[in-house]
């Protein structure tokens, strides 16, 4: 299990991560979520000992991270980047080389491995020759080859096709089953929905949201959505949550669907119901709207 | 530290360096660029590429330029060509002689230059040269040593002095130099071969820090723009990863020293030139290395806190810049090298390679001097060395982003090595 405990990190006057705490287990994949600046980078960089925190703590099988030895992690950077002028085989032998010290075995992974990503015959081609989407795989592959214990994989997704989002989505998938302990983080909040066990929603530093995706997604699935076709004069309470000008989210809170329809029907003509199905983009909207209010 | 890492780090920056078409034709061509540049400004100035060269002389002795034309008409340069065409012009001894006419020729490029002889010279043993530009030392000696020459002949013969009494009254003192060594032996030696041995291992220390230091700084900044060092800090120390890239890219530059150094032992067996510093030169290159070492341990720290190609080429040309220093010491090496400014600049970190190296080339150091100024070079790396972390994991970091001198100021002394 990853314990991260009141993790701050400081950069000047800056502050960067504000007591931050989550956890998550083995076999599981924990998404990290958040805008820019929201201190993803930062607290990945803090648990593979690449920056040092100003304070917190982080336990791994609940002995201290810097006593676990860097080869029981596997690190996929959101930014890119390769020995363009290296062949595949050359970057990854020394990649790897680095976290793992068996030579033959790293040349049966590397086979494994590009014929899992049906890119075999690139074995010998320089870094450069290669399409973007295909150095993302050496990338990816260069992250997983020493079969880390954790691994953390920072927008492992963006710029792949659709096919090989999904054969992302799959090796990842496989990774949980073999009991690794996963940090996904990403920008894409529809993927963090399907792919994540539990979820971290960082914003400006601090842990906005958290808890496993399940429970959060079902959290407010008996408040109706209301669509108005037109809006009387009337102002709607701030009670009703708003999603759009004319669309409001009524909260069940034991009430009955006539009093429900009954009570919307005050603030204009309704023209459809239907359940409410939180997502996380949703919420986190909610949640930064809330932060404004609180702010203003 | 994990060695194992260590190595592997050091054998990638080696082998991506050493394959590469810059590195090989470093290899070759740069011996050849220096010795095309040692040879051909004396090679050009025995080459004739022009007319030769006209001289006027003005006699006012009536005698002396007619004596001397032919022997100057009679230089040639290397090849044969003729490098002067003399005219001379008597004037009357005991009238003033109106220069500007004969210098306006010259504006007039009619003439490159103009000898004037006094009427007196006998006993003044002056002569004037008049011409647009007097930088041409080297013909200018040649001509004067003619008169020089004419005026002994002539002066002999006046005070009835035999030219092989002269020759051997005149014939001075051979000083054969003999160079005493601390094992007990001793060997002949020469200016030449000491000077060339002090300027080779300064030098050395120089190309290794110059090419291995901006190989290093390269590499750092190709990690840092292509991103791959946020892996690499991933997998290894900040200390592991560069130490690695000291020691992998410290080879490379051993390797050309020791094929320069190769070259320079064929040159000499070859002239039959006796060469004490052969016989040395594991010191030689055990200060060499650490030589690099401290100043590539520097631009290690710099050179992470470089955003562009230009900033790091600027980062690393001071540092060369300092490497360089020693130059200005090498005479004082040469005249004392067991002399106080010599000592004290022995244990000075940034002249400490160059100037023990040379020391060792000239006069065998105390051995409790060559400890001693191991461990300063040692203390200094490891200052230098903990400095460069500190702002190494911070600067490759940073990206697209300048760090200020304050900023490396405040990471340099703050808690936090991982700032």
């Amino acid at each position: 299990m990853l314990v991260i405990s009141e993790l701050s990190k400081q950069y000047g006057t800056f502050k960067a991560l504000d007591s931050i705490s989550f956890s998550t287990e083995s076999g599981k994949i924990c998404g990290i979520v958040g805008p820019n600046g929201a201190g993803k980078t930062t607290t990945i960089r803090i648990i593979l000992g690449i920056l040092g925190a100003n304070s917190g703590t982080i336990t791994y099988k609940g002995n201290p991270i810097s006593d676990i030895p860097r080869s029981a992690f596997g690190y996929l950077p959101e930014e890119r980047g390769l020995y363009k002028q290296s062949t595949v085989q050359e970057t990854l032998l020394y990649l790897g080389a680095l976290k793992y010290p068996d030579k033959q075995k790293l040349k049966q992974q590397i086979e494994q491995w590009l014929e899992r990503f049906l890119i075999p015959e690139y074995k010998h081609k320089k870094i450069e020759e290669l399409s973007k989407g295909n150095q993302q795989k050496i990338q990816f592959i260069a992250s997983v080859l020493h079969d880390p214990e954790l691994l953390i994989i920072d927008e492992p997704l963006s710029g792949l096709d659709p096919l090989n989002q999904e054969l992302f989505k799959d090796i990842v998938k496989e990774f949980r089953t073999q009991g690794k302990t996963i940090i996904f983080c990403t920008h894409q909040l529809g993927i963090a929905e399907v792919l994540c066990d539990s979820v971290i929603m960082l914003n400006k530093g601090k842990v906005a949201m958290s808890g496993s995706m399940d429970e959060l997604l079902r959290s407010g699935t008996s408040d109706m959505i209301i669509e108005y076709s037109t809006l009387f004069n009337q102002e709607i309470p701030n009670s009703y949550r708003k999603v759009s000008d004319m669309q409001w989210i009524f909260p069940n809170e034991h009430a009955s669907m006539q009093e429900i329809v009954s009570k919307a029907s005050e603030f204009g003509e309704i023209h459809s119901i239907n359940p409410y199905r939180p997502t996380l983009l949703g919420m986190f909207r909610q949640h930064i709207e809330d932060a404004e209010e609180t702010l203003s | 530290m994990n060695w194992k890492s260590v190595s592997t780090v050091a054998w990638w920056e080696f082998i991506q360096k050493v394959k590469t078409k810059a590195f090989i034709l470093s290899m070759i061509l740069s011996p050849v660029i220096m010795g095309i540049f040692s040879v051909l400004p004396v090679l050009l100035t025995t080459v004739s590429v022009e007319e030769p060269k006209r001289i006027l002389i003005l006699d006012k002795q009536q005698v002396i330029g007619q004596l001397v034309k032919p022997s100057i008409d009679s230089i040639t340069y290397s090849g044969g060509e003729k490098k002067f065409e003399v005219t001379v012009k008597k004037i009357e001894p005991n009238t003033s002689l109106d220069i500007k006419p004969f210098q306006q020729s010259l504006l007039n490029e009619e003439y490159v230059g103009m000898f004037v002889i006094p009427s007196d010279i006998y006993s003044s043993k002056t002569i004037e040269y008049h011409g647009q530009h007097v930088s041409n030392a080297r013909e200018l000696e040649e001509i004067t040593d003619i008169f020089e020459t004419l005026l002994q002949d002539s002066l002999l013969q006046l005070y009835g002095v035999k030219e092989s009494e002269f020759k051997a009254i005149k014939k001075g003192i051979d000083l054969k130099t003999i160079k005493v060594q601390k094992d007990g032996s001793s060997e002949s030696g020469s200016f030449l071969v000491e000077f060339a041995s002090v300027y080779g291992t300064i030098f050395i220390i120089l190309i290794m820090v110059s090419f291995s230091g901006q190989q290093l700084v390269r590499s750092l900044l190709d990690e840092k723009t292509n991103r791959i060092i946020e892996i690499l800090l991933s997998s290894v120390t900040p200390m592991e990863l560069m130490s690695g890239k000291l020691i992998g890219l410290g080879g490379l530059g051993l390797i050309q020293a020791s094929l320069w150094l190769a070259f320079a032992w064929l040159g000499a067996t070859f002239s039959q030139v006796e060469v004490s510093v052969f016989s040395s030169i594991h010191l030689i290159f055990l200060y060499a290395m650490l030589g690099y070492f401290l100043f590539a341990s520097i631009m290690i720290g710099l050179g992470s806190l470089a955003t562009t190609e230009q900033e790091a080429q600027t980062m690393t040309g001071y540092i060369v810049m300092l490497a360089t220093l020693p130059f200005i010491l090498m005479f004082v090496i040469i005249e004392n090298p067991g002399g106080t400014i010599t000592t004290v600049c022995s244990y000075i970190p940034f002249l400490t390679p160059a100037v023990m190296s040379a020391r060792i080339a000239l006069m065998m150091p105390h051995w409790s001097e060559i400890v001693i100024s191991v461990i300063v070079l040692l203390l200094s790396i490891f200052a230098c060395l903990w400095v460069s972390a500190k702002l190494f994991t911070v600067g490759m970091l940073t990206y697209g982003k300048r760090i200020s001198f304050s900023q490396a100021r405040t990471i340099v002394i703050g808690k936090d090595t991982k700032s």
